[in-house]
């Protein structure tokens, strides 16, 4: 389980260096709240033993789980049982304190602040009047373009794009293209240092993300959004474990020598705001890894020390397997309006947005992974669950709806490659 | 001339594009290819073109914007419509930036604040210029600017500000110069704009139009259009007033400037039907006015589509198809004494 917490609540001095951004994140935030207060509250001490045994074990765990108990703490708290102390540091943890000294340099050094790089992106902002009327829309239930709340946009999605490549996708998602295609490499240990043999899928993929000049300002924001768009995609698929894609079978090739690298292009075709962006590239990218054809090997043994050669498997190399990404999540973008929480914000809607909510979620409807970000106000924890909330419903039913189709089109392409014996047509005599 | 010229244009664009769309006509091919003759005042005065598509322009003529000589025969250069006048011939583009005229109402965005002046983006190929002295002070009050004004700039209109404008001129340079010098430009509040293709939107008699669905709309020369709940109470009452003889370029009010009204969820629901109605046309280039917005927002009542669901691709062609088919029945008519 990871929480990644930018900006002003990533906690001070922790900030610089990615790696506390990622597993211990959630340790060191609720140790905070061990040595405030935890003795006092049986619950609290419950809560700090799961959340860091979780995170001890791997990079799954129940989020909205604990995130519950975090919020019935901070009821509790209202209820005065909890000192102030402890509401303080849970607050803290989970993102509510304002600006801090230290948040300015947080934010240029992480580079990848949501609101920092819309802010730079829009070339030219929304008055003021504007977002009030965002705003009162957005109160009063109706939002600009006559969706309510929790309303998301259409998404679709369309594999098999690109012929050369293994797998591909593109996908339309409000007013966001992404055209996503994946070729596989064998990667073995001898090549070159920085090839270790990966123990996840995320380990697996190698990003290569565009983003066009033209989409931004100037070339830094590109390359900026295209950095924490990566970053975030690497974090999400990271955290699938092995059962999410038959590891063993379908990416060892050689158990701990040889393996199947992926390397992904994502092309962004055309996006305004950023919002959108990650989910559509997310549901691009699992829908390509899915369709993704494997070739079969034959591995020739020469001796133990020596990598084998490798043949394509003649009888039935052409039937490649099918890469079962089945439990690779879509995410989902939420954001804070006013205070009020809505789903798939468009690009106007972000420019009025306090604060960002993306969860990944996969089709058991467990979060992969949840990125917050927000402005100098901080979110509320009990916002987070409620947009983890709204992410299952949405991303489940986009997961299973997609599922259906892409379930189809791919026994499709399976029986075209059955009947391999018989392939030379008539010549064939027996 | 030049601006009936171009209406008849953008009638018969949208003609065309309607019969492409359905098939029922011999088809854009050979209706672009061909032969045909361009002469200045012929009956076919405008046409569309592809690039590299022949103009048939024999004889002497000059050579206009959008076009080039190859081979001794004059050629189009951009997708567009053939516009002649005497002998010049040039093809004007679909797809451009606004080309602006004098006396256009636009709908512009505060770029920037410069000394005396605000530079507004209005989708032209230059930043336009508000000067300082071009704009009604609140109150209506007549006076020189003073350098308390210069100093106090954004107190009008801010970086970001939407706002309604009059094109004043267009200096030999070609930079535009906008004045608000009337009641009804100015700053605007409470709303939304929305951004389509300027050759989609014809200079009209009105661009501050009263839609029948309770929205107020301006609809900027330029492709920009604000969109804002219209308060159906308060029209009555300003018509009362009206009517009771007080003058409409009356000064404005302070509170017009500062006041945001509080709207409704209906009010939004209203805005949000005109903005995805606009954004359905605009996506099948068909030309947005009062009358086409109403067919669409008719069409999606008499179908039962909800405001939402009116930017879904399928349910847009559906509606957008027979709101074309409606509308070429109509501009039939129409055009029939425009053209004689």
């Amino acid at each position: 389980m990871f929480a990644i917490l930018q900006g002003p609540c990533v906690l001070r001095g922790e900030v610089g260096s990615r790696a506390v951004l990622r597993r211990s994140m959630c340790i060191r935030v609720f140790n905070l709240v061990w040595i405030h207060r935890a003795r006092h509250i049986r619950q609290c001490r419950l809560l700090l033993r799961t959340t860091s045994a979780s995170a001890r074990r791997g990079p799954r765990a129940d989020l909205p789980h604990y995130l519950l108990h975090a919020s019935t703490i901070l009821h509790a708290a209202d209820a005065s049982i909890i000192s102030d102390r402890l509401r303080f540091a849970l607050t803290f943890a989970l993102g509510k304190l304002g600006a801090t000294s230290d948040c300015g340099r947080a934010k240029g050094r992480s580079g990848g602040m949501i609101a920092e790089l819309l802010r730079a992106s829009e070339a030219q902002g929304l008055s003021a009047s504007e977002q009030d009327y965002y705003v009162s829309g957005i109160r009063a239930g109706v939002r600009v373009d006559g969706r309510s709340l929790l309303d998301v946009r259409d998404l679709m999605v369309e594999t098999g794009v690109l012929p050369s490549a293994a797998g591909s996708a593109r996908v339309h998602f409000g007013e966001t293209d992404v055209l996503v295609g994946v070729h596989t490499v064998i990667g073995d240990e001898t090549e070159g240092q920085g090839h270790r043999v990966p123990r996840t899928l995320g380990e697996a993929l190698n990003f290569q993300i565009q983003i066009p000049g033209a989409l931004s300002r100037d070339s830094r924001d590109g390359a900026n959004v295209a950095m924490m768009l990566q970053q975030r995609l690497e974090a999400v698929f990271n955290a699938l474990d092995e059962k999410a894609l038959h590891f063993e079978q379908r990416i060892l090739v050689q158990p701990n020598r040889m393996w199947w690298q992926f390397s992904i292009q994502v092309l962004v075709l055309r996006t305004r705001g950023l919002a959108s962006l990650l989910d559509a590239s997310a549901a691009a990218l699992r829908a390509a890894l899915r369709s993704t054809q494997v070739p079969r090997l034959h591995l020739l043994p020469e001796d133990e020390d020596a990598l084998p050669k490798i043949l394509l498997d003649e009888k039935s190399g052409m039937s490649p397997q099918l890469l079962d990404a089945k439990l690779t999540p879509m995410t989902l973008t939420l954001c804070q309006v006013g205070g009020i929480l809505i789903a798939d914000p468009d690009a106007f809607e972000e420019l009025c947005a306090d604060a960002f909510i993306q969860v990944a979620m996969d089709k058991a409807g467990r979060v992969c992974g949840l990125f917050v970000s927000s402005n100098e106000h901080g979110i509320e924890p009990t916002s987070i669950v409620a947009a983890v909330k709204a992410a299952r419903e949405v991303c489940v039913g986009w997961l299973e709806s997609v599922d259906l189709i892409l379930d189809e089109d791919l026994k499709e392409l399976e029986n075209l490659f059955v009947p391999r014996s018989s392939h030379t047509g008539f010549l064939h005599t027996r | 001339m030049a601006a009936s010229e171009s209406r008849v244009a953008r009638a018969h664009v949208a003609r065309l594009e309607h019969v492409s769309g359905t098939g029922s006509y011999a088809g854009p091919g050979t209706l672009l290819l061909g032969k045909r003759r361009y002469e200045g005042g012929s009956e076919e005065p405008h046409d569309l073109v592809l690039p590299g598509n022949d103009l048939f322009a024999d004889g002497t003529y000059v050579r206009g914007h959008g076009t080039h000589v190859r081979n001794g025969r004059l050629v189009s250069s951009q997708a567009g419509t053939v516009l002649t006048v005497n002998r010049l011939v040039t093809v004007r583009p679909f797809r451009s930036r606004y080309v602006p005229e004098v006396g256009d109402v636009v709908v512009g965005r505060v770029l920037q604040v410069a000394g005396k002046r605000w530079l507004v983006d209005i989708n032209a190929v230059q930043e336009a210029s508000l000067l300082l002295s071009a704009i009604t002070l609140p109150l209506g009050e007549q006076r020189k600017r003073t350098y308390e004004d210069e100093l106090n700039m954004r107190a009008f209109f801010a970086e970001g500000d939407p706002i309604s404008a009059e094109v004043q001129e267009i200096r030999s340079d070609a930079s535009i110069a906008l004045h608000t010098r009337s009641n009804k430009f100015g700053a605007l509040r409470n709303g939304v704009l929305l951004q389509v293709s300027p050759s989609l939107i014809a200079r009209a008699k009105k661009h501050y139009v009263r839609l029948s669905l309770g929205v107020s709309a301006i609809l900027g020369t330029n492709g920009y259009i604000w969109l804002s709940p219209h308060d159906l109470e308060t029209a009555q009452n300003e018509d009362k007033t009206k009517k009771a003889g007080s003058r409409s370029d009356a000064p404005l009010s302070e509170e017009r400037y500062i006041t945001p009204l509080s709207v409704g969820p209906e009010a939004h629901l209203r805005v949000a039907r005109a903005r995805n109605a606009i954004l359905l046309l605009n996506a099948r280039s068909i030309p947005i006015d009062p009358v086409s917005i109403s067919l669409v927002c008719e069409e999606c009542a008499r179908q039962g589509v909800d405001v939402k669901d009116m930017t879904r691709r399928e349910v847009a062609s559906r509606i957008a198809d027979t709101v074309q088919t409606q509308l070429s029945a109509a501009s039939h008519l129409a055009e029939r004494p425009l053209r004689a």
